[in-house]
């Protein structure tokens, strides 16, 4: 057995990353040739991987065992990466800090105590702390780069349809996409490539996405990166502040140009993505009735999960959907609109990942308005279906923070030369 | 168990807020998806089939009949 695979196998797990872990299956699929050969991997656990249980973080699937491989899973597995673990995660992918997992909340290893973030929490930590190479997290508001900021690694949401999302289950379908969570902006653009493409079996994929880490290039040298003013009006961290503005400075050093540009409704994004992911999730779950596999889910799952069923059954009624949906779609044009404006004339945005610091895991916060603040700077590329990702942009008090890089659609590859660019460059 | 009830009424001020919130987005077209969905048909020729699916099925089934997945009428 290769000395790096069974040094990672043998680790214990000391922060709650993973739900299940598979070391016997890992090792059969050692040494196979391919891109991610001896690449040991974790999964985030609503993406099906055969033979694996594929909890999604609730009672609901406890003994739901994945009689089929996702996408992304076969073809990780055809380039010889080792899926070894499937990763603690919010319930259902609802939530922003990894505190409402069934099976228990994820500490963050580069600042514990605190929260890791979510809801791709188990994989942003698994990571961080060195259990696995390279992980698999699903974002649809902001849910790999949240965690990803929070842990010091790196993290991508590729643009929508890049990916396929056959065998993810789904949050809330228009939004969610799959990515790749890594130490280094190298390991997640090789993971990318590995993943994304076209595939029959999602109608919504797009044939698009080759040769990411091959491509990338991380001058900033003549690179023009918008920084939208609204940001520093909505960060509640004075630390955040001073690491992105610092960021900025780096960038500015390495050769790019920073320029104003506008998102006068990023204060919309909240309400707008909260609504459309009610309606979306409501629909997601009809299906977990107890009937064919699982646990009847409102029988079953917590308390954000109900909430989203609810209030997702109550506005799809005749009566609410005008007040409520129909004007979340119409805002989520709104901001669309703003997003591709902002982007003109520009190869990227740059900004912050999140508001504020992990909360500390004994800290419990009850009210959701708090918890749903978090997502205010990521749920922005999800309602436009834009490229982003989190690169570490150093610490406030000894706790990590990402820089968001958001692109156009489908220059994916651009988010990552410019998130390569401001990992390499020490001034 | 949460309660069913008063996660409803407590949710409804949090739409209400939300609603107040989008209150001067004027009326303009729908966003639903960002890419075109198009109808989806696959060649016509039989795909790769796992022959332990239906066993693994079985084994999730909370009841299994005869060969067949047994569920309530309604509940």
């Amino acid at each position: 057995m290769s000395e790096h695979v069974e040094k990672l196998l043998g680790k214990k797990d000391k922060f709650n990353a993973f739900i299940k872990t598979y070391p016997k299956e890992a090792k059969a699929q050692m040494g196979k040739k391919g891109k991610l050969k001896d690449k040991v991997l974790a999964l985030k656990s609503c993406i099906c991987v055969n033979g694996y249980l594929t909890s999604c973080g609730s009672k609901t699937l406890e003994n739901y065992i994945a009689p089929y491989d996702s996408t992304v899973a076969e073809r990780i597995k055809s380039e010889g990466g080792i899926i070894y673990a499937m990763a603690n995660m919010d319930e259902f992918a609802c939530g922003v800090s990894g505190e409402s997992s069934f099976y228990g909340p994820t500490e963050n290893p580069a600042a514990p105590g605190r929260v890791p973030g979510g809801s791709s929490s188990g994989s942003a930590a698994a990571v961080a702390a060195g259990y696995v190479d390279m992980a698999l997290g699903s974002d649809t508001g902001g849910s790999i780069r949240n965690p990803a900021s929070h842990c010091g690694v790196v993290g991508f949401k590729p643009t929508y349809g890049m990916v396929s999302r056959h065998g993810l289950c789904d949050m809330a379908m228009s939004l969610d996409q799959i990515g790749p969570i890594a130490r280094s902006v190298g390991d997640a653009a090789l993971l990318l490539e590995v993943i994304a493409g076209h595939d029959p079996k999602d109608a919504t994929s797009l044939n698009a996405g080759t040769g990411f880490s091959k491509s990338l290039d991380p001058s900033l040298k003549g690179k023009r990166l918008g920084y939208p003013k609204e940001f520093d009006e909505l960060i509640a961290d004075k630390g955040i502040g001073e690491a992105v503005h610092s960021s900025l400075n780096r960038l500015k050093d390495a050769g790019a140009e920073i320029v104003d540009v506008g998102l006068p409704s990023l204060d919309k994004g909240i309400p707008t993505y909260y609504l459309n992911v009610y309606v979306e999730f409501f629909s997601a779950t009809r299906k977990y009735d107890g009937r064919r596999y699982g646990h009847r889910i409102e029988e079953a799952c917590g308390e954000e999960v109900l909430r989203r069923i609810v209030l997702g059954s109550y506005i799809s009624q005749k009566e609410w959907q005008g007040k409520f949906y129909r004007k979340a779609l119409q805002a989520r044009s709104v901001i669309r609109e703003e997003m591709m404006r902002a982007l003109k004339g520009v190869d990227a945005l740059v900004g912050p990942v999140v508001p504020s610091l992990p909360h500390k895991l004994d800290e419990r916060i009850d009210d959701p308005r708090v918890l749903y603040a978090y997502d205010m700077f990521t749920v922005i590329a999800n309602l436009a279906g834009v490229p982003a990702g989190s690169v570490p942009a150093g610490e406030v008090n000894g706790v990590p923070t990402g820089l968001q890089v958001i692109g156009k659609p489908l220059e994916d590859q651009k988010v990552l030369d410019v998130m390569a660019g401001f990992e390499d460059y020490r001034a | 168990m949460p309660d069913e009830k008063k996660v409803l009424e407590e949710g409804k001020k949090l739409l209400e807020e939300f609603s107040e919130a989008l209150k001067d987005v004027p009326d303009t077209e729908e966003t639903h998806y960002v890419v075109d969905l198009k109808n989806v048909t696959r060649p016509d020729a039989p795909g790769k089939c796992d022959p332990d699916f239906t066993k693994k099925f079985e084994a999730l089934a909370p009841k299994w009949d005869y060969g067949y997945l047994k569920v309530e009428k309604k509940r």
